[in-house]
């Protein structure tokens, strides 16, 4: 009965053109919906109704012409789409070529109200401008309106011209594509989907701006495995002014618009290859300088001030070592990464660092080095090989470990600056890309290995002597940066919670290494690694990410409402503060256990949770109702029983396991 | 093994003569016209010059928006007044829209008021091949060693209301005045706008 009043209301006007007599082209609106919510929103058409011969234009005209524009008056609260437009025609003016529309091309917009509209209708007014050409061109312009009740109550109308409009538009898709200048050409790379290749080796190319394309260019495309690469003549534009650019490709028989990336030109393979592998070893190098790295080579280094001549062919061995820890270190992660984005993964260089794990394991390393450096404690063999004998030894197993640390604590350095040119090098096949990454290795491994190959170069280093031991204490300084920035970086990650677990940890350690100066005794210092590693242990578990339960946040108004009318529901009360390390304990290790949220579904529990983070009187009270006056406290409200009696609300312990709550909610 | 396949390429660029593209910061194709008062005009000529490339069809749309309200002549006006050499070119083949004979073309001139040094009548779209010239109006500007300085639109308000002429940046004024002043050319190359050239 309503709808048929509002389909009553749902009208479009279209006044005749203003300016023009003798139109060349008209424009009609249509709307989706006879009737738009608040909040919600429709589709509108506009249709232009073109004379024959004569033609509109594209979003990008071509050689000449003017694109269609649209000025909506919009009423506040109303707002309107991009304008979504027809594929393109090609209209041939020797030597000139434009894109656009004939006969009666349909656009469409997406027309949204705010939730708050209150309005009882909404009215649209605006104007179309528009140039229409055969051989000559004429501007034209007329004012159209919408009229629209709002209402919750709606239907579809006009699904033929929508399905029209539909049709006659390019289809988005997210196809992988870049492209680039190669000489006189243009060159698009485009991921398509390989049921779809036989439809693209005969399409046209719209670029949807001006000056990439050359308009009278035909397109060639060739199929290399999963690749199209179309190819056509390049415009006079300079592309570097671009990143990206919207393309769309007609087949024959439907049309794709996918967006690519501007790859940079590349004159040759070999020349380019070679540049980056260049560019990759000057990366590296720099490596050096970064606050994680730079103490790791100056202690490397400053070790071989020491050496006697006849040490000096073990300095050899000890940098080849050093030099295939860090290359191999490189290539590994650079594998595990390539194989992972094969996989489809999407991620890019320092993914190792988005794992709060491996965040932690680089934190603890770098306070650990610092702690090194500042002679804290010597570490000795029976600990841990890596890293070991940082400032003496010189042999090749532990000079190997000393690359793959250096790798290690300088991943945190090459995540921030190396991006752009590490992703260029993940663009590149495998074995390119394994190569850029080999190159970085050898650039960050290259000063040491000088060294150690020409003695000459260890004339430059200072005489030894007290100084080393200044030297040596102020390197720790960055290392102690770098790890509160990781600190930093594991807060965003893990949440506020994993500031105070991982410094924590640091505590235990500085712990451990004071006790195991006081003591001698095997047996304490074994139970004090094993106590550090149960820590590190819970704390990890902590970390892991865990799926949350979906929870009402607690209102005692509701929960008395629900206990006291005739309802069914069951309910799990859940008091907890982030202060309270019991209820977060609680909470990881029971309530968001996957069998506990299945059962909670499965049971039917409304889950509430009340925060006393901060002062709160309702929950307070609430607290001392069961006699309590802290978090947690955990109440179950049973659903009734078959004698339509709810049973009394059970109290649950404050240290819960996953079965204690399933037994309790399972009335068992 | 890559499986490679070919379509077929078929190159549709049936331009006539042109022998260069022109481009921006080479030298500018040289060309010969004659002028609506049987004046011939050559290039060379104007060595020494800045040269400003008019293409122009005066019943189109988009330069009537800028002749109507006098901001093509304000623009020929200060460019001769400072020593540039201003033609107007017209492409337009015999019987299409802009195509005039001398008297009605310098009639037309008088009565808005345009400034050029000349108006070549191009009917058989020889120069504007050669320059490629796409659309009226598309606006060149030669340095005074023949090199070619600017290429594109007017301004950057590419539509056929008037509204945006006052506050549209106007690359040519900004390419003479880069010239006159010898600093680099910010914006040199840009989309011409307006209606197709009537070849």
């Amino acid at each position: 009965m309503k709808y048929i009043l509002s389909l009553a209301l749902a009208f479009f006007i279209s006044l005749p053109s203003m300016a023009q007599d003798d139109p060349k082209a008209t424009i009609d609106v249509f709307a989706s919906q006879s009737a738009v919510q608040a909040g919600g929103s429709i589709d509108i058409a506009i249709r232009q109704n073109i004379i024959d011969g004569w033609h509109t234009y594209w979003i990008n005209p071509g050689d000449s012409g003017e694109a269609m524009t649209i000025d909506w008056e919009l009423p506040k609260g109303v707002s309107v789409s991009e304008v979504r437009e027809p594929t393109p025609d090609k209209f041939f003016y020797d030597p000139l070529v434009n894109f656009g529309h004939k006969g009666q091309p349909i656009f469409t917009q997406t027309l949204s109200l705010w939730p708050k509209y209150s309005a009882d209708s909404v009215e649209l007014n605006g104007t179309v401008y528009w140039l229409v050409c055969d051989d000559i061109c004429i501007p034209e312009s007329q004012k159209i309106s919408i009229s629209l009740p709002v209402s919750d109550v709606t239907q579809n109308i006009n699904q033929s011209i929508f399905e029209k409009a539909k049709k006659s538009m390019p289809r988005q898709v997210d196809w992988n594509t870049s492209f680039v200048k190669k000489g006189e050409n243009v060159v698009l790379n485009v991921s398509v989907p390989s049921d779809l290749h036989n439809q693209m080796l005969d399409v046209d190319l719209f670029p949807t701006t001006w000056g990439i394309v050359q308009t009278t260019s035909d397109v060639t495309s060739e199929i290399m495995d999963d690749v199209v690469i179309f190819t056509a003549k390049s415009d006079d534009r300079d592309l570097t002014t671009l990143t990206q650019a919207s393309f769309v490709i007609q087949t024959g028989n439907e049309a794709y618009e996918v967006t690519a990336n501007l790859k940079s030109a590349e004159s040759s393979v070999e020349y380019s290859f070679i540049f980056i592998l260049g560019f990759a070893f000057v990366g590296g190098l720099i490596l050096n300088l970064m606050p994680c790295v730079f103490p790791v080579l100056s202690m490397k280094a400053l070790s071989l001030v020491k050496l006697s001549d006849k040490e000096r062919s073990h300095a050899r061995a000890s940098g080849i070592a050093y030099t295939t820890g860090i290359m191999l270190s490189f290539v590994s992660i650079a594998g595990v990464l390539m194989i992972l984005k094969g996989a489809g993964e999407t991620i890019g260089w320092g993914f190792q660092l988005q794992d709060p794990i491996v965040v932690t394991v680089l934190a603890t390393m770098l306070f650990l080095i610092g702690l090194n450096l500042m002679g804290l404690f010597e570490i000795s063999g029976c600990f841990t090989n890596i890293g070991s004998n940082l400032t003496t030894g010189n042999d090749a197993k532990s000079s190997f470990f000393t690359g793959v640390l250096a790798t290690l604590v300088a991943t945190p350095c090459t995540a921030p600056f190396m991006a752009s040119a590490i992703g260029y090098a993940l663009t590149q096949s495998a074995f390119v890309g394994l190569l850029v990454f080999a190159m970085l290795g050898f650039g960050l491994a290259f000063p040491y290995l000088l060294l150690t190959f020409v003695p000459a170069t260890q004339k430059i280093l200072p005489r030894p002597g007290a100084w080393m031991d200044t030297f040596k204490q102020v390197l720790a300084f960055p290392m102690f940066a770098s790890a509160i920035w990781l600190v930093w970086v594991l807060a965003q990650q893990a949440g506020d919670l994993a500031i105070i677990y991982i410094l924590g940890l640091f505590l235990a350690i500085m712990f451990l290494i004071w006790f195991s100066k006081k003591s001698t005794s095997k047996l304490w210092k074994g139970l004090l690694a094993l106590l550090l590693i149960g820590v590190f242990g819970f704390y990890s578990a902590i970390l892991s990410p865990k799926s949350t339960m979906n929870y009402e946040p607690f209102d005692n108004a509701k929960l008395e409402n629900i206990l006291d009318e005739n309802s069914d529901q069951a309910v799990f009360v859940n008091m907890t503060a982030a202060w309270c390390i019991t209820c977060l304990v609680n909470e990881n290790t029971s309530l968001s256990q996957v069998e506990v949220q299945d059962a909670f579904a499965d049971e039917n529990i409304l889950y509430m949770k009340g925060d006393w983070t901060n002062r709160d009187e309702k929950i307070t009270k609430y607290l001392e109702k069961f006699g309590r006056n802290g978090v947690p406290l955990y109440v179950f409200y049973g659903a009734k029983n078959d004698n339509g009696m709810r049973p009394d609300p059970i109290i649950l312990p404050q240290i819960l396991t996953p079965n204690i709550i399933l037994e309790t909610i399972q009335g068992e | 093994m890559k499986k490679l396949l070919l379509s077929t390429a078929v190159i549709l660029m049936t331009t006539t003569a042109a022998i260069a593209a022109p481009v921006v910061g080479e030298p500018a194709p040289v060309f010969k016209g004659m002028d609506t008062n049987g004046v011939q005009h050559e290039l060379s000529d104007f060595l020494g010059k800045t040269v400003v490339l008019e293409w122009t069809n005066h019943e189109c749309p988009y330069v009537k928006k800028h002749y109507d309200g006098g901001n093509m002549q304000k623009l020929q006006k200060e460019a001769t007044d400072d020593g540039v050499v201003w033609l107007s070119i017209a492409s337009s083949a015999q019987g299409k829209q802009g195509q005039v004979d001398n008297a009605t073309a310098n009639h037309v001139m008088k009565e808005v008021g345009a400034h050029p040094t000349a108006r070549i009548q191009d009917p058989s779209g020889a120069i504007g091949k050669l320059y490629e010239a796409k659309t009226t109006p598309h606006m060149f500007v030669i340095d005074a060693k023949g090199v070619l300085a600017y290429a594109g639109a007017i301004d950057d308000d590419s539509s056929f209301k008037p509204d945006g002429i006052a506050t549209a940046k106007n690359y040519v004024r900004y390419a003479l005045n880069s010239l006159k002043s010898g600093e680099p050319i910010e914006t040199s190359s840009t989309q011409p706008y307006g209606c197709s050239v009537k070849y």
